[in-house]
Order: structure tokens, then sequence, then C-alpha cells
């Protein structure tokens, strides 16, 4: 084994470690209300949105706020630099990417909406075409 | 039905053409080479015939075929009617298998002409088995009674079908899919070519065969690449050309390695050395494909990305996970099996050479595909350490990457300036003049414009000493021979790129504004003023803002409209291209007074409204050099093609042993001095 070959295999090495302690440091986990207030960094929250309560774009502070119900049902005000995400009125389950502030709402970078599949076709659908 | 009887007659062709092939691998026997080939013929007619029938079920409005249903309807124009072929992940599957087949076509003369055939065309074979495999599972050609019993009476006829995703209907839906699916056919041959080598026991010449596929592979793959991004960027609205989403990074994997094997392989051609490595990236190469075939394919992602994921299946889904298997047991059996017999050169040479720089070079690449690779499997990765999915953040890449950038401006530029075996220190020195120079003033403007990240600064200079060694390099070799000078334009491409990317996404500003309409207001230097909506096409709404600075007066118009097909908003940004920048400005919504929510998606006209005064909220952005971007990737790809012309005619009628006159046995430096 030749030297150069050392020195690739020790710079792979580093760049592996170095990878990986990265993986471990962006990676954002999923949790629900209590989680992400716990955590106090950056988090996936999932959960509904409460078509009940205030739902808004802020023209101009360019945020849109919705209020989040997350599985235990345990409520809280998601403000999200942007405007709704595409489907955001027909999604089933919501995710929120960001973090708690300490005015006590949930500050969002991204939401993503999962809506039901409708990419998957039902039969009634090809009897009855859509409107 | 013919359509589903004629993939069924492909697969069954091209099973026996496999085995036919295999049997001649084990014993030559001219009988079962005649059975391959006229297999493998039948094969290729049956898919294009099974695609024409598909093309032409979709353009005559056969909707009681599901897939045309699904993705079709009447009023789409013929060439997002012909786009619709591969909407779905059946008739995605269908390009891939035609290409595979086009592709076989040329094949079958070239791997004969090497004395390759059966080895090539047995592992090729496999490949296009595995698509009809697939295609048997997922079938295009099903009708709307078989796919919906019970529910849908035999025969049945729906007037219109569902109609293509608004997301799509895009002239970059008709061209990207088939230079994305072209490329990953193509990545099969480099794969087969470096299976068949372990088969015949030759190590030393089958590269060359593959190297212009290679090259072509990696060329149409990046063509593919790059349209993606500008697809993302000038109408999906994503606010820039790329977004470390999946289906992207799964994409550019199997490219770095791929060009990483290009790197390996011209050490080989010149040493011999690295036998080993040029066969694990010739297989890695299209497992890599396959891998990506099965992120996005198989739901595995499930939510962890801004593309929908259509869970295939449970029979898809096992049929990717074996196609997987099945592509990377078969060669890393064979690796190993062999790995006793890889002729091992230890080459002497120095640090200061041209081999250790592409090494360098290369591994640099692989360790960027490594790192990417991690990124994109993250929900599985987690999901197996603790057993629940997650998701890397975006900034996971930039962080990794950057510090490799680095790496790769300084080796695009080294490796051009070293020689083979051990470089000459002093005329190292003196070509180093220019670039360093370069470099360092590079590195001093930018600190002067305020720049101050030390990683920022470094990549800048990096950048720029790759470029001005390559322009150097390849202005010598152009005058001589520019057949030679592929390589070096690709570096020029990887410099501009370097550069246009790092100022780009480290200095774009982005602004949220809002515009009464008829009223300006200031954002990031320019002058916006809305000035009302139309409809342009049916339910389709454009925006107009004026855009106005000094002597700059321009419209711009963002697109917004409401989308029946997904129930939901879509919006289209527009770009004002102003050479050093990019004034790029995405729609968020149209608020009217009195009217909430849902604005601009009635029917009524906003710009006649007197009382009513609508307000427009956009995202104004203003993106530096991003011009660098695309010209360096256009540069990079044009240097693949100088590469592609030049090893062509070698590939094709590979001499003996000797290399094609004119070939740098000095590098072009030395050439120069002499």
């Amino acid at each position: 084994m030749n030297t150069k070959t050392i020195v690739g295999a020790v710079i792979i090495l580093v760049f592996i470690i170095f990878g990986a302690y990265s993986f471990l440091d962006s990676n954002v986990e999923y949790t629900d209300i209590a989680g992400a207030m716990a955590k106090g960094k950056k988090v996936q929250l999932k959960g509904t949105w409460n078509k009940e309560r205030e739902t808004k774009f802020n023209a101009s502070t360019g945020q849109f706020s919705f209020y989040l119900v997350d599985d235990h049902g345990k409520e809280c005000q998601v403000i999200l630099e942007g405007a709704a995400p595409n489907n955001f009125e027909l999604a089933t389950s919501v995710v929120a990417k960001g973090r708690f502030t300490k005015e006590g709402y949930f500050h969002a970078n991204e939401v993503l909406t999962k809506c039901p599949s409708k990419y998957e076709a039902k039969g009634s659908e090809v009897v009855k075409p859509q409107s | 039905m013919i359509g589903g009887l004629l993939v069924k007659l492909a697969f069954v062709a091209c099973s026996v053409s496999v085995l036919a092939y295999a049997r001649c691998h084990l014993r030559e026997s001219s009988q079962a080479l005649t059975i391959g080939r006229l297999g493998f013929i039948t094969t290729i007619l049956a898919v294009l015939l099974s695609a024409a029938t598909l093309l032409y079920l979709i353009l005559t409005h056969q909707f009681q075929y599901t897939y045309v249903w699904s993705y079709s309807s009447r009023d789409l124009p013929t060439p997002l009617l012909i786009s619709t072929f591969y909407a779905g992940q059946e008739g995605s599957f269908m390009l891939w298998a035609l290409y595979t087949a086009l592709i076989g076509i040329f094949l079958l003369r070239h791997s004969a002409r090497h004395g390759y055939e059966p080895q090539v065309m047995s592992v090729f074979g496999g490949i296009e088995l595995m698509l009809l495999l697939m295609l048997l599972v997922k079938n295009p050609f099903l009708s709307v009674w078989e796919s919906f019993p019970g529910e849908v009476g035999a025969g049945f006829l729906p007037a219109d079908g569902r109609g293509l995703n608004p997301l799509l209907q895009n002239y970059w839906m008709v061209i990207h899919p088939q230079v994305l699916f072209s490329g990953f056919a193509a990545m099969g041959v480099p794969y087969a070519y470096a299976v068949a080598a372990m088969l015949k026991r030759d190590y030393d010449s089958w590269f060359k065969a593959a190297t212009p596929w290679l090259v072509f592979g990696t060329f149409v793959l990046g063509t593919g690449i790059m349209m993606g991004g500008v697809w993302a960027y000038e109408t999906l609205g994503w606010g820039g050309y790329w977004g470390w989403d999946p289906v992207e990074n799964s994409s550019l994997v199997p490219w770095l390695v791929g060009v990483a094997a290009i790197h390996t392989t011209l050490s080989q051609r010149k040493r011999g050395a690295f036998v080993r490595t040029n066969l694990a990236l010739g297989i890695l190469c299209f497992i890599l494909v396959v891998y990506s075939t099965f992120l996005t394919r198989s739901g595995v992602l499930g939510d962890t990305s801004v593309h929908s994921f259509v869970d295939p299946g449970m029979w898809a889904y096992w049929l990717l996970v074996g196609m997987l298997l099945l592509a990377t047991s078969f060669p890393v059996f064979l690796f190993i099996r062999r790995w006793k017999e890889f002729p091992h050169r230890p080459v002497r040479h120095h640090y200061i050479s041209r081999e250790f720089a592409l090494f360098l070079g290369a591994s640099t690449l692989v360790i960027i595909a490594v790192l990417v690779t991690i990124g994109t499997s993250s929900s599985m990765i987690t999901d197996i350490l603790y057993g629940k999915k997650s998701a890397v953040d975006i900034s996971y890449y930039s962080r990794t990457i950057m510090p490799l950038g680095f790496a790769i401006g300084v080796l695009a530029g080294m490796g051009q300036l070293l020689w083979w075996t051990k470089s000459d220190v002093r005329s190292l020195l003196g070509s180093l003049i220019a670039p360093v120079a370069g470099a360092v003033i590079t590195a001093a403007l930018s600190l002067a414009l305020g720049v101050t990240q030390p990683l920022v600064l470094a990549l800048l200079a990096s950048a720029m000493f790759a470029l001005v060694t390559n322009v150097q390099v390849g202005w010598r070799i152009a005058r001589t021979n520019p057949r030679l000078a592929g390589g070096a334009v690709a570096h020029i491409g990887v410099g501009l790129l370097l550069l246009g990317c790092v100022v780009s996404s480290e200095y774009d500003r982005k602004q949220t504004v809002s515009l009464p309409q008829g009223k300006s207001v200031e954002a990031l230097g320019f002058r916006l003023t809305y000035e009302g909506f139309h409809e342009f096409e049916k339910d389709r709404y454009e925006f107009k803002i004026r855009v106005e600075r000094e002597k700059m007066d321009i419209v711009l118009k963002p697109v917004m409209f409401f989308s029946t097909y997904n129930n939901g908003v879509m919006r289209h940004p527009d770009i004002a291209n102003l050479l050093l920048r990019d004034l790029y400005l995405a729609p968020l919504s149209l608020d009217q007074q009195e009217r909430v929510q849902q604005p601009a998606m009635q029917k009524g006209n906003g710009a006649a409204g007197t009382a009513k005064e609508d307000v427009l909220v956009v995202d104004v952005s203003i993106k530096p050099l991003i011009n660098l971007v695309w010209a360096g990737v256009i540069v990079l790809l044009a240097g693949f093609l100088i590469t592609i012309i030049r090893r062509a005619p070698e590939g094709a009628q590979m001499r003996t042993e000797s290399e094609p006159q004119g070939e740098g046995e000095v590098t072009p430096t030395a050439r120069a001095a002499r």
C-alpha cells in the first residue's frame, strides 16, 4: 500500500465523518407540538389545519398564518414566510418546517401539504366525468 | 389489446435472446448467436410497435384505456398530447424501454464489432427484460373496465379524459423526460460493458469500447438535468434552478459517478491503472440509475418531497426492489469472484502528476455523490436508525458540498497543468502564474465588494483558478488540434458554473411586496407598478407589472390561475434577464378588497373595476450572475460533445493497442513548451 492510497483513504474518511456529522445535525425530526416546544430547534410539525380559526395572508409582511392541530388535539398558531402553499385548502394533513418562537407561535419556512391521492383514479370517476 | 400482446411478445423474445446469448457466452455456438440476435431484433420491433400503439391510442383519444383516460384529454394541443405518453408511471417505463430498445439497435452492431456481443447483449437484454417485466405489471394497455371491475361496464367509452396536470402543461414536459430517459437508457451500456468485461476476463480494453457511450450517457443525462433546472426556475417558480429535491438529486448522482468514471478511465488508458475502480464505477453508474428509479417510483420517500409520489402498488414495489437487487448482486458477485484476477499494476507516480489529480478529482465527485445519496435517502436511513422517517434540511447539501466545490475548482485547474507520471516543477510554476493571479484578483475584488465568508471567497477564487487555467490550456490546444479540446472546454464550463452557482445562491436578495393597483412601489432598486390582469387563455390570468429603473422600462407578466384539476392555485413567475442578474417576480396572491380569498379566479375585469382597489402580492428577487450558471452548463456540455466526437471513431473501430496519433503523450502545456 503506497502513501497516496493512504492519503486518499484519509481524505475520504474525513469527509465521511464530516458528512455523517452534518447529516445528523441537519436532520429535521417529525414531531408534535409538545415535542417541538421541548426541542426548541428546527423540526417538522405534523398536524391538520383548523378551518374554524383565523386563516389569513398578511400582504404587508408576506406571511401566511393559520392554526394547526396536532395528533393529540393540541393547537398552535403557525406563521409561514410566504403565501399559502398549493392545495392548502384540500390538504388532509400539513407538515410545517420551522421552530417555536418566544412569542408562542410556530415560525415556519416551509409548509408541505399531503393531499388525498388526487392522482389515484376511482371507477366512479370514469363513468361520471368530473364537472 | 394489441399493445399488451406486443409487450408480452417483446418479453418472451427478450427472454429467449438473453438465454441464447448467455448460452453463447458459456460455449460458442453460431446457432445460439443467431437466436440471440433474432430474439433481440424481435424485441426491438415489438417494443417499437407497442410504443407506437400507445401513442396512437393517445392521439386518437381512446379513453376506454385507463392510461389514456388518466392523463390526457381532448383539449390538449398535440405536443402536450404526445407528452401524456410518459405522464404516468406505466408510460415512463414504456419510454425507458423504448429508448433502451433504440440504443440496442446500435449496440448490437457495436458489441459485435468488438467481439463482445454475447456478453454485452445478454446484460443489456437483461435490462430491457426487467423494464418489460415492469410493463407487464404496470400495463398501460388496461381498459377502464379491467382497471375498475364492477364499477365500469365492459365496453364503456368515457367522453373525455381526466386531463394532464397543469404543472406539467409546459413545453419542457415535451422534451425534458425524453432526454432524461434516453440518458438513463444510455447509462446501461457502460454497465453492460463492465459486466461483460468481467465475464470475458478482459480488463484492459473494454472501457475503450464503453467510453463513447459513457460520455454520451453523461452528456444526455447532464442535458436532461439542466432542462429540469430551467423548468423549475422559469415556470414552476421554485425560486431557483436547484432545490435538492429527491427527484433532482437522484438524476444528479449517476451523472456525478459517470463523470468520475470518465476521469478514471482516462488514467487506465494512459497508464493501465485503476482497473478495479473503472469496473466498479462503470457498474455503479447504472446501479444508481436503478436506485434513483426505486427511490422516486416506489413511494418510499413519502411526504419528504415536493414531487408527489404515487404508491405504485405492492407488485411494482417488489419488482423495483428485485430490479435493484439483481442489478447490484450479479456484478458484485462477479467482482468478488474475479478480484484476484484483476491485473494489479502498482503505478509509480508522483504527487504532482496528472494521475494523482485525476484520482483526487474522481474521488471528490464520488464523495459528493455519496453525500447527496445519503441526503436523498435520509427518510429511509432515519426510518432504520430511529424507527421514524425524517428528512434532512436543505442546508445539509450546501454545507457538505461547498468545501468539495472548492476542491473541484482547484483540481479542475491543476489536473490540466500536470503531466502524466511526474510534472516538471519549474514549468508548472510558470503556467500557474496567470491562474493564481486570476484567483487572487477575484478574491480581492469579492472582498472589496463585501464578501466576507472565507469559504465563499475560497470557492470564488478556486472557480476563477479553474477558469483561467482552462482558458489558457484550451486556447493552446485549440490552435493545434481542436478535437482534443473537450476536456479544457468542459472544465471552463465547470469554472463558470461554480462562479454562477456560488454568486447566485449566496447573494440572491428577496423581498415580498404588496402592489396596490396603479401605485408604484420601490423594491430592491426597481420601481414596480401593478397594472391589472387579463385572461390570456381560458381561465388563466396574467398580471401585468411594469418594472422601471433609470433607462429600463419593461412589463413582466407572472401568471396565476385556479386549477380545477388539482383544486389549487397555480403560479408561474416571470423573469427579466438583465445580463448580469435576473429580476425574478413570483406572484403570491391578489387581494381584492371586499372579495377575500380566491381572487382573480372569479370572472370579472379587475382593470375596469373602479371602486375596488386590488393589491397584488409578489416575491421580488434579484439573482446575480445566474446567466453564468446556464453558460457554464452549456459550455460543460459542449466539452462533452467535443469528447464524444473525438472518442466515437476510436470506440467504433478499436485498434489493437496503438493509441490514435496526436493523443497527448505529454500535457498540452508541455507540447506548447516544446
